[in-house]
Order: C-alpha cells, then structure tokens, then sequence
C-alpha cells in the first residue's frame, strides 16, 4: 500500500509542479501577447490552474501527510523544513492563480518586477525539497 | 443572511471563497481546541485528535492558498493580508476577521492592495 500511495503523492506532484514552474514564465510571455490572444489563453490556463492544478496540489498534500505518516518522519527536521517549503509553494500557487486571473480580465495587466526572482526561489524550493526527500537528513 | 444577493453571495469571487474558508479553518480550530484536545487529555480518547488534526491542517492550507490568491488578485492591502493570515491562528480569529471581509466584499471597504498600472503594492 506505500508504494501505491508513494506513486499517488509523485504523479499529483509532478502535475502539480509541471503546471506551477511553467506559469511565472509564461505570465510574463503572455502579458507582452496580442490582447485577443493573451485574454483567451490565461483565462484557458487560468481554468486549467483552477481545476487540474489544485487537484494536483490537494492530493500532493494529502498523499504526502498520509507517507509522512507511515513513515513516522512528522517530527524529523528535514520533514518540518520539507513541509514549510510545500507551504510556501502553496501559498505561491495562489498568488499564480490570482495573477492569471488579473491578466485574464485587466488588460493593462503587467507582471510585477518581482516575478523573475519568485520564480527562481520556487526553483531553488523545490530542489532543496528533492534533496531533502531523497537524502532525509540527521 | 444579511448579505444583498442573498446566501450564495457569500461564494463569490476570492473574497468570498475566503470567507468561505476561513469559517471552516475557525470551525475545525475551535473544535479541535475545544473537543478534541480535552478528550485526549481528560478522558484518554486521542481519537479525535487524530482524526480533526489532519482536517483542520488541510482546511488551514487552504485557507492560505485562497488567502494569497485574494492578496495576489489586489483585494487585501498589505495591513489586511497580515491581518487575515494572523486571524487564522487564534480560536475565533477568522470569526472576527469574517466581519472585515464581508465589509470589504460589500464595498463599505476600498480594495486598497492593487496600485495603478496592475503591479501590486
């Protein structure tokens, strides 16, 4: 049964993450877009945020709560660090969604300066949040 | 509900999925705090814990996502974003908080988070 829950947790991660790291990139490529074009494609990817991504994002967490507790990791350290990175992430999730949905409906819409740095802090997120799964450190 | 458009107004827009949230995140709090926590420690059934832990952590992240979605959409100033994150770790908080939101999504409130041009503040 781990395994298959293990599998669960990679799969929603993986749609999860394939949507998230995509978006800052293409929120700035899409703000410089013809308005006809850019309006109907945030809102389709927008819709798609809303829909495949959350679920994406809901079963990571809850896929993932489940293997932490099998595994009895809740009060390693690497795990709480783990757990606060995902929390960024979701957070981040959020401000992605909203900003979609801005580009989608304002169409002086630009994306803010802070954009590029965010996008390479999720990165860096989710690189240290490889590490730590795989090596599980102390 | 006092609310013009009647109940499902609540529902609309981020605010409202906030709203919506942070009634859930309060509900699971309080009980968490107020049931399960004492049946732990004072009669010995850990069970509850066990089960509204979990709950209450799932309906806490997504009273955040929903929290930062309604930041990013320009709706909260920077104040009212600490404020609304702050409401969710104290029992009652987001009960308190839910009477700010239902200001700010009624219009008695001016969304003061988004600045001119679309970048946030």
């Amino acid at each position: 049964m781990y395994l298959w829950i293990k599998a669960a947790h990679v799969t929603s991660l993986i749609v999860w993450m394939g949507t998230q790291l995509c978006l800052p990139p293409l929120l700035t490529w899409l703000a410089c877009t013809p308005s006809a074009v850019r309006d109907r494609l945030a809102a389709r990817l927008h819709r798609r945020v809303r829909t495949v991504a959350n679920a994406a994002m809901l079963g990571t967490w809850g896929f993932g709560l489940t293997l932490m507790t099998l595994g009895g990791w809740a009060d390693d350290g690497w795990m709480q660090l783990k757990l606060a990175l995902v929390f960024v992430l979701s957070g981040a999730h959020g401000m992605w969604s909203a900003h979609l949905r801005r580009l989608a409906e304002d169409p002086r819409y630009q994306p803010p300066d802070w954009f590029e740095r965010a996008a390479a802090a999720q990165l860096a997120a989710v690189a240290v949040i490889a590490v730590l799964v795989t090596v599980k450190p102390g | 509900m006092d609310e013009p458009g009647g109940s499902s107004a609540r529902w609309r827009g981020p605010i409202g999925r906030l709203r919506v949230a942070g009634l859930v995140e309060g509900t699971t709090l309080v009980t968490l705090i107020g049931v399960a926590v004492p049946l732990k420690h004072l009669a010995g059934m850990p069970a509850a814990v066990s089960l509204l832990g979990p709950v209450h952590g799932l309906a806490f992240i997504a009273y955040f996502v929903i929290a930062m979605e309604v930041v990013g959409a320009g709706e909260l100033a920077r104040r009212d974003a600490w404020r609304t994150a702050l409401a969710a770790l104290v029992p009652f908080g987001t009960f308190a908080n839910d009477r700010f939101l239902a200001r700010l999504q009624a219009g008695d409130v001016p969304p003061s988070g988004r600045s001119p041009g679309g970048a946030d503040a």
